[in-house]
């Protein structure tokens, strides 16, 4: 009997962190992965930008665990677009990314990078928009930087994103079509 | 034994517990840049000259800022200019002597600013404006003998204009033309590269000539 009161006992601390565990999740509800594009074709759209508002809504569900919420792109060569084809021979096809800006809120205004639209960088280097790489100090819905255990269910004014693009390459790059992806990245905060 | 392998398992196990939960959304995006050439007239595109006076002859005439041309572009660029026939198209004839066959190039035409790109032919000054055969252009493409108001025939590094906005860019995108023509008494033309035929005067008529400005890519 005394040897199974050791191996009793790791059962139920075992049983018990399971539960700790099961009760900590951080994930995006709803997910909808979308497709956009930019198109240019006036003067004007390349001098002013184009903007694709509220083109994704990330709904945070994060129970138990405060969270950060950071975006990046990802590319082949970091930092600046893929080319998918080139349509002339004039031009710098090097496009950086971050001629590419967002835009990501609620209403709540909880974000730290505010209602105005921030340039985007490679994922290595990311924008932060709840939290940081440290750990953060708890903050709850209502406050900048709202990083909380919640969900979007009952507090989607701060558990929910809505986000804004927008592309401004002005004239001196190469005319062609040119892709990247834009990473949300929901993460616990350690 | 026992103990330790126990202690192990609860370290393990306790390290996994540890991992840190993240989960990730990914919006692809494409981005599709458009080559634009936009050539615009702010001018009215008919300009006329009338002599009707022995100083219009003999001093011709000239139209300060006759045309007007913007270029937008987000490509590289040239920008030439030709007549789009060998001669002056007679509409009517005021007499039966003279020669009705004017050559394009009784026209004078200068850029208010130079052509940066160094090309050879020209309207940094007033200077007759070829025909079609002698500006070479076949097919809409230029050749060395083409006049260029910016660029040249080449692709090479300064044989091209880059690209921008005629509001952002005045002094590169913005053309103003002046146009001259100096018929002299009797009207030969003396300023014309191309001498009139036979009996070397022209034919008191109403004439006129198209002129084509073409903004092509530095293919």
């Amino acid at each position: 009997m005394k040897n199974l009161l050791p191996l009793f006992t790791f059962f139920l601390l075992s049983a018990a962190s399971f539960s700790h565990i099961n009760a900590q999740t951080v994930s995006f509800a709803l997910k909808t992965t979308p497709n956009v594009n930019f198109d240019f074709n006036t003067i004007e759209k390349y001098q002013k930008g184009i903007i694709i508002p509220s083109f994704l809504t990330l709904r945070v569900e994060s129970p138990g665990a405060e969270w950060d919420l950071y975006v990046g792109t990802t590319t082949t060569t970091n930092g600046f677009f893929d080319v998918n084809n080139a349509y002339g021979s004039s031009g710098n096809s090097s496009i950086p990314v971050n001629i590419l800006q967002a835009r990501v809120y609620n209403t709540a205004n909880t974000t730290q990078t505010g209602t105005s639209f921030f340039n985007l960088s490679d994922i290595s280097s990311p924008n932060y928009i709840i939290g940081s790489s440290g750990n953060d100090p708890a903050a709850p819905c209502g406050v900048t930087g709202a990083n909380a255990a919640g969900s979007y269910n009952t507090q989607p004014q701060c558990y929910t994103f809505k986000v804004d693009l927008k592309a401004t390459p002005g004239l001196n790059y190469r005319a062609g079509s040119y892709s990247l992806r834009v990473d949300f990245i929901l993460m616990q905060d350690l | 034994m026992k103990k330790i392998f126990l202690f192990l398992a609860m370290l393990g196990f306790s390290a996994t517990s540890f991992a840190q939960l993240s989960d990730e959304e990914y919006a692809y995006v494409t981005m599709d840049l458009q080559g634009i050439l936009n050539l615009t007239m702010t001018t009215d595109p008919t300009v006329n000259f009338s002599f009707k006076s022995i100083p219009d002859y003999q001093q011709g005439i000239t139209k300060f800022n006759a045309t007007k041309l913007d270029v937008d572009a987000t490509v590289a660029w040239d920008l030439f200019a030709y007549a789009s026939t060998d001669r002056w198209v007679q509409v009517d004839a005021y007499s039966t002597n003279g020669t009705p066959l004017l050559p394009a190039e009784i026209l004078e035409i200068q850029a208010i600013r130079p052509n940066a790109s160094g090309a050879t032919n020209n309207f940094n000054s007033f200077v007759s404006l070829k025909g079609l055969g002698n500006s070479q252009v076949g097919n809409g493409i230029p050749t060395v003998a083409t006049q260029f108001l910016a660029g040249q025939v080449g692709t090479a590094v300064n044989q091209s204009y880059a690209p921008g906005a005629a509001a952002a860019n005045p002094a590169t995108n913005q053309f103003r033309l002046h146009y001259k023509i100096k018929p002299g008494i009797p009207a030969t033309f003396p300023n014309s590269v191309v001498p009139l035929g036979a009996p070397g005067y022209a034919q008191a008529g109403y004439y006129y000539l198209e002129v084509v400005y073409a903004l092509v890519e530095d293919l």
